[in-house]
């Protein structure tokens, strides 16, 4: 399972259920840029190549050098990162289980505070994934029979906790906790919906 | 003795007393000759067609829309309507998690906070004396629906800083190699 998660606001913006490799990784950035308005984010995500590697394919661009006049094989053509993408990876090196040094790398982009590369509050995040969901607990055998099923239960849970479950670790402007929702802290909506306010939700093109 | 004998209330008063409440009288019966006993119709400006083919489909406040009754369901009262432009005739529930069902809400919505906090479908169906498929179809409605908010709410997102990262999940039926045999023979699974 593949998780986008805005750290600011806690929010969960979506998820995608596959294995580990190139093509689900393209697909989540697909859905990512969906969602997110320019300028784009940063991105923060662990060692895994697969990530650069579609962000380049995504927001790179394929640019043919000009050829030198000079003797020997001309430069091939190449895919560049755009000038606004941001992109740092957080490294961990271990010797057995000990942990050495945690690495921070920057892989696009210029001018990213060093403090602002870390996905530890996607690490916690994960950890309650697993606390309330029977289903990705590790250890045990509630594990899902079929991939329909878990999909449909993870999206429930994900619209629930973004939209009708407030989240402890949410401050207002004066560093005072406060019982928000991630989706009013990232002003989607301006209360804490019900849950019956979400199974009753239609969908309105343009409220005149 | 009388009280304006007595002086007691002033004569003026009294005739702007009886003129007063004649004005309340033929305001109120005025009322009811016009708009009837259960008062103004109400115009329903925050509903709207759900009909694709139609012009003001998913615009509301253009004044096509008006009541069509209602029927009544456990515990509780659906209001009808009917759309002047195309004639579609829908209701409270259409295009929501609850279009066409038929079990209590209360059951479907705790049946639904349960599979949140983590219980199986199997767990779910043994609580509540229903059938595993009827709570598998409920969250199988329920994500279509969560799939409706998040695709209208969950855009243009200003957010600096995105997290991405991967969480091993098991997915497997676990069978007798025999089983495995019989699955994959023609006609099985």
């Amino acid at each position: 399972m593949w998780v986008i998660f805005a750290p600011e606001s806690r929010l969960i913006i979506d998820f995608i259920l596959g294995p580990r490799k190139q093509y689900v990784a393209d697909e989540l950035i697909k859905n990512t840029d969906k969602h997110i308005s320019d300028p784009k984010p940063l991105f923060v995500t662990d060692g895994l190549k697969f990530y650069a590697e579609s962000l380049l394919k995504k927001y790179g661009e394929w640019v043919e050098f000009p050829k030198t006049g000079k003797r020997g094989r001309p430069k091939k053509p190449a895919i560049i990162p755009d000038k606004d993408l941001k992109y740092a990876q957080v490294v961990k090196n271990k010797k057995g289980r000990k942990l050495r040094k945690v690495e921070r790398r920057v892989i696009f982009g210029q001018d990213i505070d060093q403090s602002k590369i870390s996905t530890s509050l996607l690490e916690r995040h994960n950890l309650t994934f697993r606390q309330d969901n029977n289903r990705i607990s590790r250890k045990t055998i509630g594990f899902s029979k079929k991939i329909k099923e878990l999909y449909n239960q993870m999206r429930i849970y994900c619209t629930h906790f973004n939209f009708c479950r407030s989240h402890r670790g949410l401050k207002n402007k004066e560093g005072v906790l406060e019982n928000k929702t991630p989706a009013q802290e990232c002003r989607i909506t301006n209360k804490k919906w019900k849950f019956i306010e979400l199974l009753n939700y239609r969908s309105l093109k343009n409220a005149n | 003795m009388s009280l304006k004998e007595k002086n007691l209330i002033n004569s003026d008063e009294v005739l702007w007393h009886s003129y007063y409440i004649q004005l309340v009288l033929y305001i109120i019966t005025t009322f009811y000759i016009l708009m009837g006993k259960r008062g103004a119709k109400p115009k329903f400006t925050d509903v709207f067609c759900p009909n694709e083919d139609c012009k003001f489909c998913g615009i509301s406040g253009k004044g096509n829309i008006i009541g069509n009754g209602t029927y009544q369901i456990k515990n509780k009262r659906v209001r009808k309507y009917i759309c002047r432009e195309c004639g579609r005739v829908f209701n409270d529930r259409t295009n929501t998690f609850f279009d066409n069902v038929r079990k209590d809400e209360s059951v479907i919505i705790l049946a639904l906070k349960m599979a949140i906090k983590g219980m199986s479908i199997q767990s779910i169906a043994d609580v509540l004396e229903v059938q595993p498929a009827t709570v598998s179809n409920w969250l199988f409605r329920a994500a279509k629906q969560c799939e409706k908010v998040n695709e209208d709410f969950m855009k243009d997102l200003n957010i600096s800083k995105v997290e991405m990262d991967e969480l091993w999940v098991i997915v497997e039926k676990k069978l007798h190699p025999e089983q495995k045999v019989k699955m994959k023979e023609l006609g099985c699974g």
